[in-house]
Order: C-alpha cells, then structure tokens, then sequence
C-alpha cells in the first residue's frame, strides 16, 4: 500500500478496501525501519487514534476531504500542539507546542493523519541539508548525497505527503533532487501562524508529495486566508478539481538564459521537457530573462541573503532562555542565561545568519545592504511580472543538479548559494512555483521549475500533471 | 566588516564566539561581502523598496482578547517558573 499516492489511497480508504487505522500502522512501522534519517520522531498513539476515528466516520459515510484517512508528515517547525517541535535547533529541543499552526487545524479537520515530524536545517537557514542539529538525511536516491528530509520521506516511500516551510528553496531544489514534486503556492495564500519564523516576508508552507495531484489536492485543504496570519490575502482562489486534458491554451516562456549556464545537464532537460509540454500543445518561446551577475534577476540570491538574514536576525532575537528554549547549566545573571543559551545552542549557520543580518541592518550600511536588496526585490517582481504578461508560466531551472555530498558541509553551503540563484526570483517576488523532477534525465537532476503569476497554481497544476507522467520515485 | 566589528555585533546580539568561531565566520562574512559587491551596480534611485509583496497596506483587527492559549500550557516550556511567573535571576539589588 506505500507505493500508491495519496488520492489512490484514500480512494482505497473510502471505498473501505483499506482502513485509514492499517494504513497508519504500515506507515510508521516503515518509519520506524528508515535508515535515511527522515523523520525525527513519530506520533504513534495520536496518529492511530485519528486514524479510527477517521474510519468510524468514513463507515457512516461522512468523508471530510478528498484525502481523508493518508498519513502525512509535518515539517519540524510548523507547530503540533503538544508536540516538540524544535526547528532542527538544539535550542528548541525540548519545546512543546502550545497550539496548532492553522495548517495543523486544516488538515486534521480534513481527515489527514500526521504520522510524525520531518528533518529540517536549523530553522530552516542555509538549505543545504547538513545543518540540522539532528543530524543529515540522506537522499534515498542516492545515499552518498543529502536531502530534505519531506522530500527523502516521499521518496523513500514513508509517507505520500508532507507539510513543509520553503524559505530559500531547498525544498524544491530537493524535491528535483529526488524525484518528488514541491509545491510554492503564492505568498498569502497559506497562513503562516504556527510556523517557526525565519524569513517571514517571503517564505511559504508548501505540499510535497509524489505527484502533481496530490500536492494540489494537499494545497486545496491548507489554502485559505486566516485571520491570524496578518499577510494573508483574502478570497484566495483552489484549485478546481478537475484538470485540462491538454495544454494547447498556454503559452510558456522559457528563460533560456537560465539553461545555458547549466551546459549539458541544462540543454539535455530543456530539450526533454521542451518536447512533452509541445508534444501536449503548448506554445513556447524563449523568454529573454537575462540572469548574469550584473542582471537585476542575477542578483535575486544576493537580495535573498540579505533579506533574510535581516529578518532572520530579529525573529532569531527572541530566543533568550528565559520563557522558552535551551537554559544553560551555569550563569549567575540575567545576561549570562541569554549569552550562554545563545552561544551554546544556535549552530554556526545561525549565529552567521544573525551576525550578517545584524550587520546589513546598522546605519552604515543599511542604505547599501538592506534597503538596496528590498528595491532589488520589486524590480525582481516588476521583471517577473512583466514577463507573465506575455506568458501563462515560466520554465526555469530548479537547481543546478549538483548533489550535496553528506562529508563536505563547506562545498554544500557554497553549493547552497549558487542553487537559490534558480529558487530566489519566485521567493522574493512572492509568486508560485513548482519543482518537478526532470522527465527523464534521471542521472542529472537539475529538474525544472514552473513559475505562474499570483493565484494561478491551477496552470502550474495542469503542466506538471501532464507533462511528468512517470515517476522517477522506485 | 573588521574584526571589531564582528566582536560589538556578537555582543549586540548576546553571542560569546570561541576563537575557532571568530575566525571562521569572519572569513565566510567577509567572503560573503565580497560577493555582494555587484548589488552596487544596480540603479535602483527610481525604485521604492518592497518590504511586502502583497499590496495589503496595514492590517488591522478588533482589539479583543481572544481565548487561545493558557498561562499553564506556556509555562510548560519555560526553564523556571513559580506561581505563574517566568523565574530569571535578581536584577535590582
């Protein structure tokens, strides 16, 4: 039963071919056995007692949500009340949620069953799979390299979704990596309460899964505006649940310049996937979207740093070992408990974060640093947006495809950099974005990434749907 | 950045750096630094900076108590507690 997706599998479980209780035990047994390091912990009792209770209400022929009954994995740092939840920090190693994230309330009421909690980098800095004071997780397609830890666990076959923060965008990076779609719906349209702040101007709970269909599903649950998320923006439109059957209403522009700067592993996927989505009746056209150092978009990672680090810096700042989070053994003064907590209990990634964000945000170089990155930044939406005018979507890279090797955190972190140049564009200017493994290119895996302007998830939906039909995932 | 620099904003953000720290993260600032030098280049004198994507303007709501939360269920995260109060060492002599 692993192998199906999430929507088979709560047809199975409507129909009553399966009990959501079965299928709750089969997974966490398969958790329990995973040598990849995907999950931190398991929920157990909680996740089988939802699970009988979904069956006593599928037996009386209530279904809350199409994907009742599926087991899901839910991301370290969006918050399970009373659950741990410690953002891959040692410094929330012992926290306990006091309430759900609205996420959280969406999918329990839709039937779902959190099965346990996912891998991440410490609160979601750097991206590149070797920060995380839990250990690395290793990419199931390839156990030399690393991997998000949702994108390892759909791959690996643990779970069919997960409940995860993109920030930089490792999480499509990885899903490219390891042949399993992420879905980056549009800033506001997913509340953010109850997730562990980092950049919170920018980043998104998104849906990973193994297809199309099941991320779009997952999004169609946790979408909606809330009014405890202050950014939220209201009548957001679903997705509909009935796809097109063909492409032949899109025009998709492909930023070209993206693909050449890859060399073979670029030309060998666009060449691939250029073919499907013509094959399926779409129109392309080369996209002039210049991306060189010099280049507004060339310089979306560099404003993405920035950005990030400055509003990592003070949603870092509440950690002070007084109301919540790590106390150190010895300090004699209030100073002390906050100096040592701190020192003690962020990893390296993080006290770079806060010192850099620290940095650009001072008088003397806020000017150059900061505020030319947010003015960066609403020319990087100009650009996009002017360019989805002329095009329903955009097809860029969604990484470079070079692995993250689990012994060379120096490589990674620089390997990190280079790949939120392809991640930044969609994350600054708040749009969409879908990674998809590439179709058939399975050696190099810089997959491609489809980018919509706000709100219309629903054309990301059907070019993926169409355009990836196999499996990447053994 | 100097190396000064680095030390008052460690302090600033109370972080006690081992000298192996220090060193490292000096390194990879100032790398990173180095880095972003081409940002200058852009001329961006006609552009407003974008502190939000969305064109939301301030968001208000009623300024009403909203039950969500009890005093016991956040107490349980913090290191010392007493009588419904977080504990922290005496600052007033």
């Amino acid at each position: 039963m692993h192998t199906l997706d999430a929507l088979t599998l709560a047809n199975q479980i409507r129909r009553r071919d399966l009990t959501a209780f079965e299928v709750a035990k089969h997974t966490l047994s398969r958790i329990d056995a995973d040598t990849n390091n995907c999950f931190l912990y398991t929920t157990p009792e909680t996740a089988l007692v939802a699970a009988k209770r979904i069956d006593a209400r599928l037996e009386q022929g209530d279904c809350p949500s199409p994907l009742a009954g599926v087991p899901i994995a839910i991301d370290d740092t969006i918050l399970v009340r009373g659950d741990r939840c410690t953002a891959g920090s040692r410094m929330l190693d012992n926290f306990i949620s006091p309430f759900n994230a609205t996420v959280i309330d969406k999918i329990l009421a839709a039937g779902l069953i959190p099965v346990g909690r996912t891998n991440t980098d410490e609160f979601g800095v750097c991206g590149s799979g070797d920060t995380c004071y839990h250990g690395i997780t290793l990419n199931p397609l390839d156990s030399s390299n690393l991997a998000g830890a949702a994108a390892a666990a759909i791959s690996s076959r643990l779970v069919p979704l997960a409940l995860c923060a993109d920030t930089l965008g490792a999480q499509r990076k990885f899903a490219s990596q390891t042949g399993t779609i992420f879905l980056k719906p549009t800033y506001g349209k997913v509340s953010r309460f109850g997730l562990v702040p980092y950049i919170s101007s920018a980043e998104q709970i998104g849906a990973a899964g193994a297809t199309i269909g099941d991320t779009a599903a997952l999004l169609n649950i946790i979408a909606g505006y809330d009014p405890k998320d202050g950014t939220g923006i209201p009548n957001s439109d679903l997705i509909p649940p009935e796809p097109s059957q063909d492409l032949r209403h899109l025009r998709i522009g492909i930023a070209t310049d993206y693909w050449t700067t890859l060399g073979r592993t670029g030309t060998a996927t666009l060449t691939e996937t250029r073919e499907r989505l013509t094959a399926l009746g779409a129109t392309l056209q080369d996209c002039p979207l210049p991306q060189q150092q010099t280049d507004i978009l060339g310089m979306a990672s560099m404003a993405l740093q920035i950005i990030a680090a400055a509003e990592g810096c003070n949603n870092f700042s509440r950690y002070d070992g007084i109301k919540f989070g790590y106390r150190p053994q010895t300090y004699a003064t209030l100073d002390d408990i906050s100096i040592n907590s701190r020192s003690e209990s962020f990893g390296r990634e993080v006290k770079k974060t806060i010192l850099f964000g620290s940095f650009v945000l001072a008088q003397q170089q806020y000017e150059a640093y900061y505020l030319q990155a947010l003015k960066i930044r609403r020319l990087i939406q100009q650009q996009l947006a002017q360019a989805l005018q002329t095009y329903d979507c955009l097809l860029i890279p969604a990484s470079t495809g070079q692995p993250y090797h689990k012994t060379n955190p120096e490589a990674n972190a620089r390997q990190c950099l280079t790949d939120t140049h392809y991640t930044a564009p969609a994350t600054l200017a708040g749009y969409p974005a879908v990674a998809a493994p590439s179709p058939a290119v399975t050696q190099e895996r810089c997959g491609i990434q489809f980018i919509a302007a706000p709100n219309n998830e629903q054309i990301l939906f059907d070019i993926v749907n169409l355009s990836t039909t196999d499996s990447l995932i053994p | 950045m100097t190396e000064d620099t680095l030390d008052t904003l460690a302090a600033f953000n109370k972080l006690r750096l081992s000298s192996h720290e220090r060193q490292t993260l000096y390194k990879e600032l100032t790398q990173l630094l180095d880095a972003l030098a081409p940002l200058s280049s852009a001329d961006t004198s006609q552009t407003e900076p974008m502190i939000q994507v969305n064109p939301l303007g301030t968001v208000m709501r009623e300024d009403t108590v909203i039950p969500m939360v009890s005093r016991a269920e956040i107490l349980v995260n913090a290191p010392e507690h007493d009588q419904g109060y977080f504990l922290a060492p005496r600052v007033l002599e």
